[in-house]
Protein backbone atom coordinates (compact mmCIF):
# COMPACT_ATOMS: atom_id res chain seq x y z
CA UNK A 1 0.00 0.00 0.00
CA UNK A 2 2.82 2.41 1.18
CA UNK A 3 4.30 2.08 -2.89
CA UNK A 4 0.86 2.65 -3.70
CA UNK A 5 1.05 6.39 -2.29
CA UNK A 6 3.99 6.43 -3.32
CA UNK A 7 3.38 5.87 -7.05
CA UNK A 8 0.39 8.05 -7.75
CA UNK A 9 2.31 11.03 -5.76
CA UNK A 10 4.62 9.82 -9.00
CA UNK A 11 1.83 9.78 -11.26
CA UNK A 12 0.19 13.20 -10.06
CA UNK A 13 3.61 14.89 -10.92
CA UNK A 14 3.15 15.44 -14.30
CA UNK A 15 -0.98 16.39 -13.90
CA UNK A 16 0.31 19.61 -11.28
CA UNK A 17 3.17 20.44 -13.65
CA UNK A 18 0.04 20.72 -16.61
CA UNK A 19 -2.27 22.19 -14.49
CA UNK A 20 0.25 24.86 -12.85
CA UNK A 21 1.25 25.52 -16.73
CA UNK A 22 -2.24 26.08 -17.31
CA UNK A 23 -3.42 27.73 -14.81
CA UNK A 24 -0.57 30.10 -13.13
CA UNK A 25 0.19 33.39 -15.26
CA UNK A 26 3.76 33.14 -17.01
CA UNK A 27 6.73 35.67 -15.21
CA UNK A 28 7.07 38.98 -16.45
CA UNK A 29 9.87 38.44 -17.99
CA UNK A 30 8.74 36.07 -20.29
CA UNK A 31 5.27 36.86 -20.94
CA UNK A 32 3.03 34.69 -23.81
CA UNK A 33 4.98 31.45 -23.63
CA UNK A 34 3.80 29.31 -26.54
CA UNK A 35 2.20 26.39 -24.24
CA UNK A 36 0.39 23.78 -26.37
CA UNK A 37 3.54 21.49 -27.06
CA UNK A 38 4.76 21.31 -23.29
CA UNK A 39 1.39 20.55 -22.44
CA UNK A 40 0.22 17.70 -24.61
CA UNK A 41 3.79 16.17 -23.74
CA UNK A 42 2.99 16.13 -20.02
CA UNK A 43 -0.44 15.02 -20.86
CA UNK A 44 1.07 12.66 -22.65
CA UNK A 45 3.60 11.54 -20.15
CA UNK A 46 0.69 11.51 -17.40
CA UNK A 47 -1.39 8.99 -19.39
CA UNK A 48 1.60 6.62 -20.10
CA UNK A 49 2.79 6.92 -16.26
CA UNK A 50 -0.53 6.43 -15.47
CA UNK A 51 -1.29 3.59 -17.78
CA UNK A 52 1.83 1.52 -16.43
CA UNK A 53 0.66 2.08 -13.06
CA UNK A 54 -2.85 0.41 -13.92
CA UNK A 55 -0.87 -2.24 -15.53
CA UNK A 56 1.38 -3.08 -12.74
CA UNK A 57 -2.02 -3.12 -10.51
CA UNK A 58 -3.53 -5.93 -12.56
CA UNK A 59 -0.46 -7.72 -12.93
CA UNK A 60 0.58 -7.55 -9.65
CA UNK A 61 4.21 -9.32 -8.09
CA UNK A 62 5.03 -10.16 -11.66
CA UNK A 63 6.03 -6.91 -13.03
CA UNK A 64 7.06 -5.61 -9.54
CA UNK A 65 10.62 -4.65 -10.79
CA UNK A 66 9.31 -3.20 -14.06
CA UNK A 67 6.67 -0.83 -12.68
CA UNK A 68 9.74 0.18 -9.81
CA UNK A 69 12.29 0.91 -12.98
CA UNK A 70 10.03 3.26 -14.71
CA UNK A 71 8.45 5.05 -11.36
CA UNK A 72 12.48 5.62 -10.79
CA UNK A 73 12.60 7.06 -13.91
CA UNK A 74 9.53 9.15 -13.71
CA UNK A 75 10.23 10.82 -10.38
CA UNK A 76 13.44 12.06 -12.18
CA UNK A 77 11.94 13.48 -14.92
CA UNK A 78 8.98 14.38 -13.37
CA UNK A 79 10.50 16.73 -10.58
CA UNK A 80 12.80 18.26 -13.57
CA UNK A 81 10.22 19.52 -15.35
CA UNK A 82 8.16 20.59 -12.81
CA UNK A 83 10.89 22.49 -10.88
CA UNK A 84 12.14 23.92 -14.80
CA UNK A 85 8.91 25.10 -15.29
CA UNK A 86 7.76 27.06 -11.78
CA UNK A 87 11.36 28.45 -11.69
CA UNK A 88 12.18 29.50 -14.91
CA UNK A 89 8.86 30.04 -16.56
CA UNK A 90 6.57 30.72 -13.50
CA UNK A 91 9.00 33.18 -11.27
CA UNK A 92 10.99 34.23 -13.92
CA UNK A 93 14.37 33.24 -12.46
CA UNK A 94 18.06 33.39 -14.86
CA UNK A 95 17.97 35.20 -17.80
CA UNK A 96 15.46 34.14 -20.39
CA UNK A 97 18.02 34.06 -23.31
CA UNK A 98 20.61 31.53 -21.75
CA UNK A 99 17.55 29.76 -19.81
CA UNK A 100 14.24 29.71 -22.05
CA UNK A 101 11.52 28.38 -20.32
CA UNK A 102 9.65 24.81 -21.05
CA UNK A 103 7.81 26.13 -22.94
CA UNK A 104 9.83 27.68 -25.27
CA UNK A 105 12.05 24.86 -25.47
CA UNK A 106 9.34 22.27 -26.26
CA UNK A 107 7.88 24.78 -29.03
CA UNK A 108 10.78 24.07 -30.90
CA UNK A 109 9.57 20.71 -32.05
CA UNK A 110 6.25 22.53 -33.80
CA UNK A 111 8.65 25.32 -35.33
CA UNK A 112 11.11 23.37 -36.34
CA UNK A 113 9.18 20.10 -36.74
CA UNK A 114 10.87 19.57 -40.37
CA UNK A 115 14.32 20.57 -39.72
CA UNK A 116 14.57 19.16 -36.02
CA UNK A 117 12.05 16.27 -35.40
CA UNK A 118 12.17 14.82 -39.10
CA UNK A 119 14.78 15.28 -41.03
CA UNK A 120 17.56 15.83 -38.16
CA UNK A 121 16.47 12.87 -36.17
CA UNK A 122 15.80 10.45 -38.22
CA UNK A 123 19.14 10.82 -40.15
CA UNK A 124 21.22 10.97 -37.15
CA UNK A 125 19.38 7.46 -36.04
CA UNK A 126 19.97 5.97 -39.67
CA UNK A 127 23.71 6.74 -39.72
CA UNK A 128 23.69 5.42 -35.94
CA UNK A 129 21.88 2.15 -36.51
CA UNK A 130 24.21 1.39 -39.89
CA UNK A 131 27.12 2.53 -38.36
CA UNK A 132 26.73 1.01 -35.17
CA UNK A 133 25.06 -2.30 -36.74
CA UNK A 134 28.03 -2.46 -39.38
CA UNK A 135 30.71 -2.28 -36.57
CA UNK A 136 28.78 -5.20 -34.30
CA UNK A 137 28.34 -7.54 -36.99
CA UNK A 138 32.05 -7.38 -38.07
CA UNK A 139 33.56 -7.17 -34.67
CA UNK A 140 31.55 -9.82 -32.35
CA UNK A 141 32.77 -12.78 -35.06
CA UNK A 142 36.07 -11.24 -35.38
CA UNK A 143 36.54 -10.91 -32.48
CA UNK A 144 35.83 -14.54 -31.24
CA UNK A 145 38.19 -16.04 -34.25
CA UNK A 146 41.06 -13.63 -32.92
CA UNK A 147 40.50 -14.51 -29.42
CA UNK A 148 40.25 -19.02 -30.28
CA UNK A 149 43.26 -18.02 -31.98
CA UNK A 150 46.24 -17.00 -29.63
CA UNK A 151 48.87 -17.01 -32.37
CA UNK A 152 46.98 -14.64 -34.61
CA UNK A 153 46.19 -12.58 -31.34
CA UNK A 154 49.99 -12.93 -30.11
CA UNK A 155 51.63 -11.97 -33.60
CA UNK A 156 49.29 -9.82 -35.60
CA UNK A 157 45.80 -8.37 -33.86
CA UNK A 158 46.60 -7.66 -30.40
CA UNK A 159 49.90 -5.27 -31.63
CA UNK A 160 47.73 -3.99 -33.92
CA UNK A 161 44.89 -3.24 -32.12
CA UNK A 162 47.17 -1.41 -29.64
CA UNK A 163 48.57 0.78 -32.06
CA UNK A 164 45.16 1.75 -33.92
CA UNK A 165 42.65 1.42 -30.83
CA UNK A 166 43.78 4.41 -28.69
CA UNK A 167 43.67 7.02 -31.84
CA UNK A 168 40.82 8.75 -31.47
CA UNK A 169 38.22 8.40 -34.18
CA UNK A 170 37.11 11.87 -34.05
CA UNK A 171 40.25 12.52 -35.74
CA UNK A 172 39.76 10.76 -38.92
CA UNK A 173 36.45 12.89 -39.32
CA UNK A 174 38.39 15.33 -41.63
CA UNK A 175 40.15 12.90 -43.61
CA UNK A 176 37.02 10.71 -43.70
CA UNK A 177 35.15 13.39 -45.75
CA UNK A 178 38.04 14.19 -47.88
CA UNK A 179 38.37 10.39 -49.33
CA UNK A 180 34.76 9.18 -49.54
CA UNK A 181 32.01 10.06 -52.02
CA UNK A 182 29.48 11.86 -49.41
CA UNK A 183 29.83 13.64 -46.09
CA UNK A 184 27.00 10.95 -44.76
CA UNK A 185 29.23 7.84 -45.85
CA UNK A 186 31.84 9.29 -43.82
CA UNK A 187 30.10 9.90 -41.21
CA UNK A 188 28.85 6.55 -40.65
CA UNK A 189 32.61 5.92 -41.43
CA UNK A 190 33.54 7.17 -38.54
CA UNK A 191 30.89 6.31 -36.16
CA UNK A 192 31.59 2.43 -37.51
CA UNK A 193 35.76 3.45 -36.47
CA UNK A 194 34.36 4.77 -32.91
CA UNK A 195 31.82 1.82 -32.18
CA UNK A 196 34.23 -0.90 -33.66
CA UNK A 197 37.44 -1.05 -31.14
CA UNK A 198 35.42 -1.38 -28.01
CA UNK A 199 32.73 -4.55 -29.34
CA UNK A 200 36.36 -5.79 -30.86
CA UNK A 201 38.25 -5.65 -27.78
CA UNK A 202 36.03 -6.55 -25.49
CA UNK A 203 34.78 -10.22 -27.11
CA UNK A 204 38.82 -10.91 -27.74
CA UNK A 205 38.78 -10.21 -24.06
CA UNK A 206 35.52 -12.21 -23.31
CA UNK A 207 36.81 -15.31 -24.71
CA UNK A 208 40.41 -15.20 -23.51
CA UNK A 209 39.07 -15.09 -20.17
CA UNK A 210 36.69 -17.72 -20.89
CA UNK A 211 37.94 -20.53 -18.82
CA UNK A 212 39.84 -22.91 -21.41
CA UNK A 213 38.07 -26.07 -19.39
CA UNK A 214 35.04 -25.16 -21.10
CA UNK A 215 36.58 -25.61 -24.60
CA UNK A 216 38.02 -28.51 -23.47
CA UNK A 217 34.96 -29.90 -22.49
CA UNK A 218 33.48 -29.20 -25.69
CA UNK A 219 36.62 -30.86 -27.42
CA UNK A 220 36.14 -33.94 -25.39
CA UNK A 221 32.32 -33.64 -26.26
CA UNK A 222 33.34 -33.73 -29.92
CA UNK A 223 32.09 -30.52 -30.86
CA UNK A 224 32.86 -29.17 -33.77
CA UNK A 225 34.33 -25.65 -34.89
CA UNK A 226 31.24 -24.35 -35.72
CA UNK A 227 29.36 -25.70 -32.26
CA UNK A 228 32.33 -24.77 -29.98
CA UNK A 229 31.87 -20.93 -31.76
CA UNK A 230 27.89 -20.80 -31.05
CA UNK A 231 27.43 -22.81 -27.90
CA UNK A 232 30.65 -21.63 -26.31
CA UNK A 233 32.88 -19.26 -27.21
CA UNK A 234 29.52 -16.59 -28.37
CA UNK A 235 27.85 -17.08 -24.84
CA UNK A 236 30.40 -17.93 -23.34
CA UNK A 237 31.64 -14.15 -23.99
CA UNK A 238 28.30 -12.29 -24.26
CA UNK A 239 28.68 -10.47 -21.12
CA UNK A 240 31.83 -9.23 -21.82
CA UNK A 241 30.91 -8.05 -25.59
CA UNK A 242 27.67 -6.32 -23.89
CA UNK A 243 30.06 -4.28 -22.05
CA UNK A 244 31.89 -3.43 -25.20
CA UNK A 245 28.62 -2.81 -26.77
CA UNK A 246 27.79 -0.13 -24.01
CA UNK A 247 30.93 1.67 -24.38
CA UNK A 248 30.75 1.24 -28.52
CA UNK A 249 27.23 2.90 -28.11
CA UNK A 250 28.90 5.45 -26.07
CA UNK A 251 31.87 6.40 -28.17
CA UNK A 252 29.25 6.04 -31.55
CA UNK A 253 26.98 8.95 -30.15
CA UNK A 254 29.93 11.05 -29.11
CA UNK A 255 32.05 10.64 -32.77
CA UNK A 256 28.46 11.27 -34.19
CA UNK A 257 28.11 14.64 -32.96
CA UNK A 258 31.54 15.59 -33.48
CA UNK A 259 31.68 14.25 -37.21
CA UNK A 260 27.61 15.86 -38.29
CA UNK A 261 29.23 19.21 -36.29
CA UNK A 262 31.80 19.57 -39.05
CA UNK A 263 30.41 17.75 -41.89
CA UNK A 264 26.84 18.91 -41.37
CA UNK A 265 24.88 21.43 -43.22
CA UNK A 266 21.06 22.74 -43.48
CA UNK A 267 21.44 19.90 -46.84
CA UNK A 268 22.85 17.34 -44.41
CA UNK A 269 20.99 17.79 -41.09
CA UNK A 270 21.38 15.66 -37.87
CA UNK A 271 21.15 15.88 -34.49
CA UNK A 272 24.98 17.03 -33.74
CA UNK A 273 25.42 19.61 -36.40
CA UNK A 274 21.78 20.76 -35.07
CA UNK A 275 23.28 21.46 -31.83
CA UNK A 276 26.41 23.01 -33.29
CA UNK A 277 24.68 24.76 -35.55
CA UNK A 278 22.46 26.74 -33.44
CA UNK A 279 24.81 27.29 -30.51
CA UNK A 280 26.91 30.02 -32.86
CA UNK A 281 23.66 31.50 -33.41
CA UNK A 282 22.84 31.42 -29.27
CA UNK A 283 19.45 29.92 -30.12
CA UNK A 284 19.80 28.29 -26.77
CA UNK A 285 15.86 27.08 -26.95
CA UNK A 286 16.64 24.77 -29.84
CA UNK A 287 19.85 23.55 -28.07
CA UNK A 288 18.20 22.57 -25.10
CA UNK A 289 15.19 21.11 -27.24
CA UNK A 290 17.69 19.13 -29.64
CA UNK A 291 19.74 18.04 -26.54
CA UNK A 292 16.68 16.51 -25.04
CA UNK A 293 15.75 14.80 -28.38
CA UNK A 294 19.13 12.81 -27.74
CA UNK A 295 18.84 12.22 -24.67
CA UNK A 296 15.35 10.58 -25.79
CA UNK A 297 16.60 8.43 -28.27
CA UNK A 298 19.51 7.21 -26.17
CA UNK A 299 17.03 6.54 -23.33
CA UNK A 300 14.72 3.98 -25.68
CA UNK A 301 17.80 2.78 -27.51
CA UNK A 302 19.77 1.81 -24.28
CA UNK A 303 16.00 0.36 -23.14
CA UNK A 304 15.68 -1.85 -25.94
CA UNK A 305 19.61 -3.51 -25.75
CA UNK A 306 19.11 -3.63 -21.98
CA UNK A 307 15.56 -5.67 -22.68
CA UNK A 308 17.39 -8.09 -25.33
CA UNK A 309 20.18 -8.29 -22.41
CA UNK A 310 17.72 -9.49 -19.98
CA UNK A 311 16.86 -12.38 -21.93
CA UNK A 312 20.04 -13.41 -23.55
CA UNK A 313 21.82 -13.05 -19.97
CA UNK A 314 19.34 -14.95 -18.04
CA UNK A 315 21.91 -17.99 -17.33
CA UNK A 316 23.96 -15.57 -14.89
CA UNK A 317 23.27 -15.17 -11.59
CA UNK A 318 21.77 -12.23 -10.60
CA UNK A 319 21.63 -10.18 -7.34
CA UNK A 320 25.43 -11.33 -6.29
CA UNK A 321 25.84 -8.38 -3.96
CA UNK B 1 40.89 -64.25 -22.87
CA UNK B 2 43.47 -61.45 -21.95
CA UNK B 3 41.30 -58.65 -20.77
CA UNK B 4 41.61 -55.28 -23.41
CA UNK B 5 43.85 -52.62 -22.25
CA UNK B 6 41.68 -49.81 -21.67
CA UNK B 7 44.19 -47.16 -21.18
CA UNK B 8 48.19 -47.89 -21.54
CA UNK B 9 50.76 -45.43 -20.27
CA UNK B 10 53.97 -45.62 -21.60
CA UNK B 11 57.53 -43.42 -20.58
CA UNK B 12 55.32 -40.63 -20.99
CA UNK B 13 57.22 -37.08 -20.07
CA UNK B 14 55.57 -33.90 -20.19
CA UNK B 15 57.46 -30.28 -20.10
CA UNK B 16 55.41 -27.08 -19.08
CA UNK B 17 57.47 -23.74 -19.18
CA UNK B 18 60.49 -25.42 -19.42
CA UNK B 19 60.24 -27.45 -16.31
CA UNK B 20 59.25 -30.82 -16.12
CA UNK B 21 55.48 -31.55 -15.36
CA UNK B 22 55.21 -35.46 -16.25
CA UNK B 23 58.35 -37.69 -15.65
CA UNK B 24 58.14 -41.21 -17.03
CA UNK B 25 54.91 -42.28 -16.08
CA UNK B 26 53.88 -45.92 -17.05
CA UNK B 27 50.09 -46.97 -16.14
CA UNK B 28 48.02 -49.61 -17.09
CA UNK B 29 44.63 -49.92 -16.76
CA UNK B 30 42.06 -52.89 -17.94
CA UNK B 31 38.99 -52.41 -19.21
CA UNK B 32 36.08 -51.70 -16.68
CA UNK B 33 38.28 -50.99 -14.00
CA UNK B 34 38.31 -48.47 -11.79
CA UNK B 35 41.40 -46.91 -10.38
CA UNK B 36 42.35 -43.99 -8.61
CA UNK B 37 45.25 -41.10 -8.84
CA UNK B 38 46.33 -39.97 -5.20
CA UNK B 39 49.00 -37.10 -4.83
CA UNK B 40 50.14 -33.87 -3.55
CA UNK B 41 49.45 -31.01 -4.67
CA UNK B 42 50.90 -29.65 -8.35
CA UNK B 43 52.26 -33.50 -8.48
CA UNK B 44 50.90 -33.48 -12.40
CA UNK B 45 47.73 -35.36 -11.67
CA UNK B 46 45.71 -33.19 -13.86
CA UNK B 47 48.28 -33.13 -16.80
CA UNK B 48 48.35 -37.03 -16.90
CA UNK B 49 44.21 -36.69 -17.16
CA UNK B 50 44.46 -34.09 -19.72
CA UNK B 51 47.11 -36.29 -21.74
CA UNK B 52 45.16 -39.39 -21.60
CA UNK B 53 42.41 -37.23 -22.45
CA UNK B 54 43.75 -36.17 -25.94
CA UNK B 55 43.90 -32.61 -24.47
CA UNK B 56 47.54 -32.32 -24.87
CA UNK B 57 50.63 -33.91 -26.38
CA UNK B 58 53.29 -35.66 -24.29
CA UNK B 59 56.80 -34.48 -25.15
CA UNK B 60 57.92 -38.31 -24.74
CA UNK B 61 56.32 -41.46 -24.79
CA UNK B 62 53.13 -43.32 -26.06
CA UNK B 63 49.48 -43.17 -24.58
CA UNK B 64 47.20 -45.98 -25.77
CA UNK B 65 43.30 -45.71 -25.53
CA UNK B 66 41.57 -48.70 -26.12
CA UNK B 67 44.44 -49.98 -27.75
CA UNK B 68 44.28 -46.90 -30.12
CA UNK B 69 46.89 -44.34 -29.89
CA UNK B 70 45.78 -40.79 -28.78
CA UNK B 71 46.21 -37.85 -30.74
CA UNK B 72 42.84 -36.25 -30.10
CA UNK B 73 40.00 -36.61 -28.05
CA UNK B 74 38.71 -40.33 -28.02
CA UNK B 75 35.08 -40.55 -29.06
CA UNK B 76 34.73 -43.16 -26.31
CA UNK B 77 36.41 -40.84 -23.96
CA UNK B 78 34.78 -38.78 -21.70
CA UNK B 79 36.15 -36.36 -19.06
CA UNK B 80 34.71 -34.70 -15.99
CA UNK B 81 37.08 -31.99 -14.78
CA UNK B 82 38.12 -30.13 -11.85
CA UNK B 83 34.63 -28.35 -9.86
CA UNK B 84 31.75 -28.54 -12.07
CA UNK B 85 31.92 -27.92 -15.55
CA UNK B 86 28.08 -27.73 -16.67
CA UNK B 87 27.90 -24.55 -19.49
CA UNK B 88 26.34 -21.95 -17.18
CA UNK B 89 24.61 -20.46 -20.45
CA UNK B 90 23.27 -23.77 -21.46
CA UNK B 91 19.90 -25.28 -19.88
CA UNK B 92 20.25 -28.59 -18.01
CA UNK B 93 18.79 -30.33 -20.62
CA UNK B 94 21.15 -28.62 -23.34
CA UNK B 95 24.45 -29.68 -21.31
CA UNK B 96 23.47 -33.61 -20.86
CA UNK B 97 22.51 -33.31 -24.84
CA UNK B 98 25.76 -31.09 -26.42
CA UNK B 99 27.29 -34.39 -26.06
CA UNK B 100 25.08 -36.25 -28.49
CA UNK B 101 24.45 -33.55 -30.56
CA UNK B 102 27.84 -32.37 -31.08
CA UNK B 103 28.17 -35.99 -32.52
CA UNK B 104 25.59 -35.90 -34.80
CA UNK B 105 22.52 -37.63 -32.40
CA UNK B 106 19.55 -36.18 -33.54
CA UNK B 107 18.42 -33.62 -31.04
CA UNK B 108 14.71 -35.47 -30.48
CA UNK B 109 16.56 -38.54 -30.14
CA UNK B 110 19.10 -36.70 -28.07
CA UNK B 111 16.66 -35.57 -25.98
CA UNK B 112 14.82 -38.63 -24.72
CA UNK B 113 18.51 -40.62 -23.92
CA UNK B 114 19.33 -37.58 -21.96
CA UNK B 115 15.86 -36.90 -20.09
CA UNK B 116 16.30 -40.75 -19.35
CA UNK B 117 19.56 -40.10 -17.57
CA UNK B 118 18.13 -36.91 -15.70
CA UNK B 119 15.43 -39.10 -14.24
CA UNK B 120 17.90 -41.93 -13.19
CA UNK B 121 19.61 -39.40 -10.91
CA UNK B 122 16.33 -37.66 -9.68
CA UNK B 123 16.89 -34.29 -11.82
CA UNK B 124 14.03 -34.75 -14.50
CA UNK B 125 12.55 -31.84 -13.21
CA UNK B 126 15.67 -29.96 -13.18
CA UNK B 127 15.98 -30.23 -17.01
CA UNK B 128 14.90 -26.51 -17.93
CA UNK B 129 16.86 -24.95 -15.14
CA UNK B 130 19.97 -23.40 -15.51
CA UNK B 131 22.80 -24.66 -13.65
CA UNK B 132 23.33 -22.25 -11.18
CA UNK B 133 19.88 -22.68 -9.93
CA UNK B 134 20.75 -26.23 -8.62
CA UNK B 135 22.92 -27.03 -5.92
CA UNK B 136 26.17 -28.50 -5.88
CA UNK B 137 25.64 -32.18 -5.47
CA UNK B 138 23.10 -31.65 -7.87
CA UNK B 139 25.17 -30.08 -10.42
CA UNK B 140 27.50 -33.21 -10.15
CA UNK B 141 24.82 -35.56 -10.84
CA UNK B 142 24.11 -33.16 -14.05
CA UNK B 143 27.31 -33.31 -15.26
CA UNK B 144 27.88 -37.11 -14.74
CA UNK B 145 24.58 -37.72 -16.69
CA UNK B 146 25.94 -35.54 -19.26
CA UNK B 147 29.44 -37.95 -19.62
CA UNK B 148 27.21 -40.93 -19.40
CA UNK B 149 25.03 -39.79 -21.86
CA UNK B 150 27.54 -40.61 -24.51
CA UNK B 151 28.20 -44.18 -23.14
CA UNK B 152 31.80 -43.70 -22.75
CA UNK B 153 34.19 -46.29 -22.85
CA UNK B 154 36.90 -44.41 -20.41
CA UNK B 155 35.53 -42.06 -17.85
CA UNK B 156 38.54 -39.44 -16.73
CA UNK B 157 37.08 -37.92 -13.42
CA UNK B 158 39.54 -34.77 -12.04
CA UNK B 159 38.04 -33.75 -8.25
CA UNK B 160 34.52 -35.24 -8.99
CA UNK B 161 33.58 -34.90 -5.67
CA UNK B 162 36.02 -31.84 -4.82
CA UNK B 163 34.15 -29.05 -2.74
CA UNK B 164 31.27 -30.88 -1.59
CA UNK B 165 30.21 -31.17 2.02
CA UNK B 166 30.54 -34.65 3.28
CA UNK B 167 27.28 -36.79 3.15
CA UNK B 168 26.67 -35.61 0.03
CA UNK B 169 30.08 -36.44 -1.40
CA UNK B 170 29.61 -39.55 0.66
CA UNK B 171 26.14 -40.19 -1.60
CA UNK B 172 27.28 -39.27 -4.73
CA UNK B 173 30.27 -41.70 -4.44
CA UNK B 174 27.94 -44.42 -3.86
CA UNK B 175 26.22 -43.91 -6.60
CA UNK B 176 28.88 -43.44 -8.93
CA UNK B 177 30.02 -46.55 -7.79
CA UNK B 178 26.28 -48.10 -8.71
CA UNK B 179 26.37 -46.57 -12.08
CA UNK B 180 29.75 -48.05 -12.57
CA UNK B 181 28.93 -51.60 -11.68
CA UNK B 182 26.03 -51.45 -14.02
CA UNK B 183 27.68 -49.58 -17.09
CA UNK B 184 31.61 -51.23 -16.16
CA UNK B 185 33.27 -47.96 -18.04
CA UNK B 186 36.99 -48.06 -17.10
CA UNK B 187 37.40 -45.10 -15.00
CA UNK B 188 40.32 -43.12 -13.80
CA UNK B 189 39.50 -41.13 -10.92
CA UNK B 190 42.26 -38.13 -9.65
CA UNK B 191 41.49 -36.98 -5.75
CA UNK B 192 43.32 -36.29 -2.92
CA UNK B 193 41.23 -37.58 -0.37
CA UNK B 194 42.93 -40.94 0.06
CA UNK B 195 39.47 -42.48 2.18
CA UNK B 196 38.00 -41.75 -1.36
CA UNK B 197 40.32 -43.17 -2.93
CA UNK B 198 40.58 -46.49 -1.26
CA UNK B 199 37.07 -46.73 -0.88
CA UNK B 200 35.79 -46.13 -4.50
CA UNK B 201 38.36 -48.38 -6.56
CA UNK B 202 40.20 -51.53 -7.23
CA UNK B 203 43.70 -49.76 -7.29
CA UNK B 204 45.51 -46.96 -6.07
CA UNK B 205 47.97 -45.05 -7.65
CA UNK B 206 50.20 -42.74 -5.38
CA UNK B 207 52.05 -39.76 -7.44
CA UNK B 208 55.21 -38.05 -6.36
CA UNK B 209 55.95 -34.65 -6.99
CA UNK B 210 59.27 -33.83 -7.87
CA UNK B 211 60.21 -35.88 -10.07
CA UNK B 212 56.43 -36.42 -11.15
CA UNK B 213 55.81 -40.11 -11.89
CA UNK B 214 54.32 -43.10 -10.00
CA UNK B 215 55.64 -43.90 -6.83
CA UNK B 216 53.77 -46.68 -5.34
CA UNK B 217 50.72 -48.66 -6.39
CA UNK B 218 48.07 -50.84 -4.12
CA UNK B 219 45.75 -53.21 -5.49
CA UNK B 220 42.88 -52.87 -3.14
CA UNK B 221 40.63 -55.92 -2.26
CA UNK B 222 37.41 -55.27 -0.85
CA UNK B 223 33.95 -56.49 -2.24
CA UNK B 224 33.00 -55.26 -5.40
CA UNK B 225 29.17 -53.82 -4.21
CA UNK B 226 30.78 -51.53 -1.38
CA UNK B 227 27.51 -49.45 -1.28
CA UNK B 228 26.04 -52.95 0.56
CA UNK B 229 28.28 -53.45 3.16
CA UNK B 230 27.54 -51.56 6.62
CA UNK B 231 30.21 -49.23 7.59
CA UNK B 232 32.86 -50.04 5.35
CA UNK B 233 33.88 -46.73 4.89
CA UNK B 234 34.65 -47.12 8.68
CA UNK B 235 35.64 -50.71 8.90
CA UNK B 236 39.47 -52.26 9.96
CA UNK B 237 40.30 -53.33 6.73
CA UNK B 238 39.55 -49.80 4.70
CA UNK B 239 41.57 -47.82 7.30
CA UNK B 240 44.33 -50.26 6.92
CA UNK B 241 44.17 -49.71 3.07
CA UNK B 242 44.03 -45.78 4.09
CA UNK B 243 46.76 -46.10 5.99
CA UNK B 244 48.72 -48.10 3.29
CA UNK B 245 48.46 -45.32 0.86
CA UNK B 246 48.71 -42.79 3.20
CA UNK B 247 52.13 -43.95 4.40
CA UNK B 248 53.22 -43.55 0.58
CA UNK B 249 51.71 -40.62 0.00
CA UNK B 250 54.09 -39.05 2.71
CA UNK B 251 57.42 -40.83 1.68
CA UNK B 252 56.18 -39.89 -2.16
CA UNK B 253 56.01 -36.07 -0.60
CA UNK B 254 59.69 -36.19 0.78
CA UNK B 255 61.41 -37.37 -2.65
CA UNK B 256 62.15 -34.25 -4.20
Amino acid sequence: MNSTIKYSAIVSLFLITLLVNIFVPDAANRPDQPKLVFNIIMAIFFAAILGFFIYGHIMGKQSKQRVQTVMDLSVIFGMFFFLWLVIVGKLGFLDPLRYPSPNTVFDVYRSDFQLLVVRSTSDTIWRLVEGYVVATILAIPLGLFVGRHTKIHDRVAYPVAKMVAPIPPIIFVPYAIELLPNIDLAVKFVIFIGAFWPIYVNTVYGVRNLDYRYIEAANTLGASERRLYTKVLLPGSLPSIYAGLFIGLVLAFIVLAVAEGIGGSHDIPGLGWYVLYFADLFYYDKIIAAILLIGFVVVIWTAISDRMQDRLLKWQKKGAW
Amino acid sequence: MRAMKAVEVTGVKKLGNGKVVLENVDMEVNEGEFVSIVGPQACGKSTLLRLIAGLDQPDAGKIKILEEEVSKPHPKVGMIFQETLLFPWLKIIDNVTFGPISRGVEKVEAEREATKWLESFGLAKFADKWPYELSGGMQRRATIAMMMVNQPKVLLCDELLGGLDLITRNAIADEFLKLWHEKKPTVLYVTHLLEEAVYLSQRVYVMSAKPSKIYETFEIDLPEKRWEVPNLRFSEKCADYVNKVREAFVEAMKVA
